[in-house]
């Protein structure tokens, strides 16, 4: 018989029993769902896990002084006076002892603010008013000056400031009239002003050392990084994440300008290069360069206090002796137990594997649920085959082989599993989907979920095949007698 | 044409061997029509079975046109049944999501005739038995009658050498039941050799030779 004859006996065969037939349906498309949603499940964990410890900070032994009492073997007030805890950029010369080691930077996070040039414009009217300076900001204020004048390279001559614009600016700024600082300031400006209180736009800050950039891959689009000198002679340039140097002024133009800070202007040398991630919305400075030994001992433990020196290292494998390295350069230079060395990636991995061993046991419940549905499905299929084992033997005594037999309850069954296949097919990347959005926000299809439709398609056609296999083998004349 | 040696059909039941036919040995020659009687259980059914390749004796030797047909594989044994065997069974066995033209059509789809062809020999075949208004009609929609002349024109469809009737009137009244002995009798008179098998004695006598079963050996033979 050809195939066409077997469809059309199949499809009127399914049609004949349309509740059974759908309950097959339904049940294979769940187990396929299940599996294939379980798998891409799996799937996404694990390329989530591999894209998070390729990232630099999961490939890094961070050294901090201690600051907490947890932190702390011995009580507060020894470790103070003792003074020894102090780390800095200094210290990043550890790298030279640490063959595994491919970079080391400090990098500092702060939260600066950002005032609009209507605000500026507002307040310096007003102090011309009353008769008084312009008064910069403290530290964690920004204004944004005016733009450099047209067709001086931003890069050149940094040392002499930028634009004459804005090097006048600066200039003012940093006049005699000592201006106020913190949030007083602030306060001052936002209580000075006439209307509406204007919105404080608040941006991501770092302090950064030299080899923040090479340790990140971060590259400029416009302009320049930092140069060892420029931080050796703490100079006062900055440099701008994408996005940032986008939105920052209204003409969109930031190469050249300058912003105040700590009440000192600070040059935009570099744009970097569209990253896709939160360093685009960031601004750099250099980390200052502190010469330790004009420092008071009393005093570096506050300078040093909150710095974290980072060490990338090449192979993530290598991390743990890049740890006892590094752990042994600072114990010979600052004594035993003064300072936290951490391996980030290690929680993460410890984190990443408490996930992992739970997607499994998802999954496994997954499988084991197609595994149920193909069984209970095979066995409808079977128990179909069985109520209609008579057809067998009618079939075989009208010419039908062991062949021809099974190729028509193959395709009854083939008919039905590929139905449910399909809407299985359809759950699994409904499923999927909702899963992803739930955990990253952001639908991902993977390969990996095609592998686990098919994969469910094989083990559901598979088990399609014994039922098939079973009536087919049914000797006719025992199926004759059936009644 | 058909010639049995010594055929022996036991069903072993765990510690008990049922014998279903003892040293059945039986020539039936080309054109004849026997008729198989017995009591229940004496082995008519299983006798037609193996005659027909749908069993296989557990002793013995079945030759066909003179060839040892015992142990051929399925594959062959299918193409004979489909080839040279037509069936009809008392409770007619037609494919009831068929209509009576494609269940008619069905025997040929495996003898690889083309689907035209298969369509104008079932209907040719279901007008000569009188059913050309029925050609598109399910069984469930037809008579007995009308049904067991759908499964002589299905036996029919690749003009068989034997029939092999299994109380083909068994499930029909008195009149349908004639009707169809009579197209049974008009294709052995055509040539085609018929193996019949009935509890009907009347029905029995009218074949040209009676075979008596009993307890699975040869009782007697009447020609």
């Amino acid at each position: 018989m050809n195939i066409g004859e077997d469809v059309r006996m199949s499809l009127r065969s399914i049609r004949k029993r349309p509740v059974e037939s759908l309950l097959l349906i339904f049940g294979i498309a769940l187990g396929i769902g299940a599996t294939a949603a379980g798998i891409s499940l799996i799937s996404y964990s694990v390329k989530a896990k591999n894209d998070l410890l390729s990232q630099v900070p999961y490939r890094e032994v961070v050294v901090r002084v201690r600051e907490s009492a947890e932190d702390m073997d011995l009580p507060a007030a020894p470790q103070i006076s003792d003074g020894s805890a102090f780390i800095s950029s200094r210290d990043l010369v550890a790298k030279d002892d640490v063959p595994d080691v491919e970079y080391a930077y400090v990098a500092d996070r702060m939260e600066l603010r950002v005032m609009t040039q209507a605000m500026i414009a507002q307040f310096e009217n007003r102090q011309l008013q009353d008769g008084g300076g312009a008064a910069p900001a403290g530290d964690g204020f920004m204004m944004m000056g005016p733009p450099p004048d047209e067709g001086a390279p931003p890069s050149e001559d940094r040392s002499a400031g930028a634009g004459e614009g804005a090097a006048a600016r600066g200039n003012e700024r940093e006049g005699p009239a000592a201006p106020p600082v913190g949030e007083d300031f602030f306060s001052g400006i936002l209580e000075s002003l006439d209307g509406p209180q204007p919105v404080i736009e608040q941006m991501p800050g770092m302090r950064v050392s030299l080899e923040y950039f090479s340790a990140w891959n971060l590259n400029v689009s416009e302009g320049s990084l930092f140069t060892a000198g420029e931080i050796e002679q703490n100079a006062q340039v900055m440099v701008l994440g994408s996005e940032l140097a986008a939105t920052l002024f209204e003409d969109d133009a930031s190469l050249g300008r300058e912003v105040l800070i700590m009440r000192n202007l600070y040059k935009i040398v570099g744009i970097l290069e569209t990253t896709g991630t939160s360093i685009d919305g960031t601004a750099f400075i250099p980390q200052q360069y502190i010469d330790i030994d004009r420092i008071p001992q009393f005093a570096r433990q506050f300078i040093g206090r909150g710095t974290a020196l980072h060490f990338t290292v090449y192979d993530p494998d290598r991390l743990d002796e890049a740890k006892s390295q590094l752990a042994e350069w600072f114990s010979q230079n600052y004594g035993e137990g003064q300072v936290v060395i951490t391996v980030p990636r290690v929680e993460v991995e410890a984190a990443q594997d408490r996930t992992a061993r739970l997607v499994s046991v998802i999954l496994f419940l997954a499988v084991a649920g197609l595994l149920i549905a193909s069984v209970n499905v095979s066995n409808i299929l079977l128990g179909r085959a069985m109520r209609k084992r008579k057809n067998v033997g009618i079939l075989k005594a009208l010419g039908a082989s062991i062949k021809d037999v099974f190729g028509l309850f193959f395709i009854e069954a083939l008919i039905l599993g590929v139905s449910g296949a399909l809407l299985g097919t359809a759950i699994s990347l409904l499923i999927s989907k909702l899963m992803l959005l739930a955990i990253s926000g952001g639908a991902v299809v993977s390969a990996m979920l095609f592998l686990g439709i098919l994969a469910a398609w094989a083990i559901t056609t598979s088990l399609t095949v014994i039922p098939a296999l079973q009536a087919s083998r049914i000797p006719a004349a025992d199926a004759l007698r059936y009644e | 044409m058909i010639t049995l040696e010594s055929i022996d059909k036991k069903y072993n039941l765990g510690q008990m061997t049922v014998t279903a036919l003892d040293e059945v040995s039986l020539t039936i020659g080309e054109g004849e029509y026997v008729a198989i009687m017995g009591p229940s259980g004496s082995g008519k059914s299983t006798l037609l079975n193996i005659i027909g390749i749908l069993d296989n004796p557990t002793g013995g030797r079945y030759l066909l046109e003179g060839h040892n047909i015992t142990n051929l594989p399925d594959k062959e044994r299918a193409r004979i049944r489909n080839k040279h065997f037509g069936f009809v069974f008392q409770s007619f066995n037609l494919f009831p999501e068929l209509s009576a033209m494609e269940n008619v059509m069905l025997p040929m789809s495996y003898a690889g005739v083309s689907f035209s062809q298969r369509k104008a020999r079932a209907a040719e075949l279901l007008d000569w038995i009188g059913l050309s208004h029925r050609l598109h009609h399910l069984p469930t929609m037809m008579s007995g009658g009308e049904q067991q002349r759908v499964a002589i024109a299905r036996a029919l469809a690749n003009e068989p050498d034997l029939i092999l009737a299994d109380e083909p009137t068994g499930n029909l009244p008195t009149e349908k039941g004639e009707e169809i002995l009579q197209t049974l009798e008009d294709l052995n008179k055509q040539g085609v050799t018929i193996v019949m098998v009935t509890h009907n004695d009347a029905q029995a006598r009218r074949a040209k030779r009676l075979i008596q079963l009993q307890d699975g050996k040869l009782h007697g033979e009447v020609a």
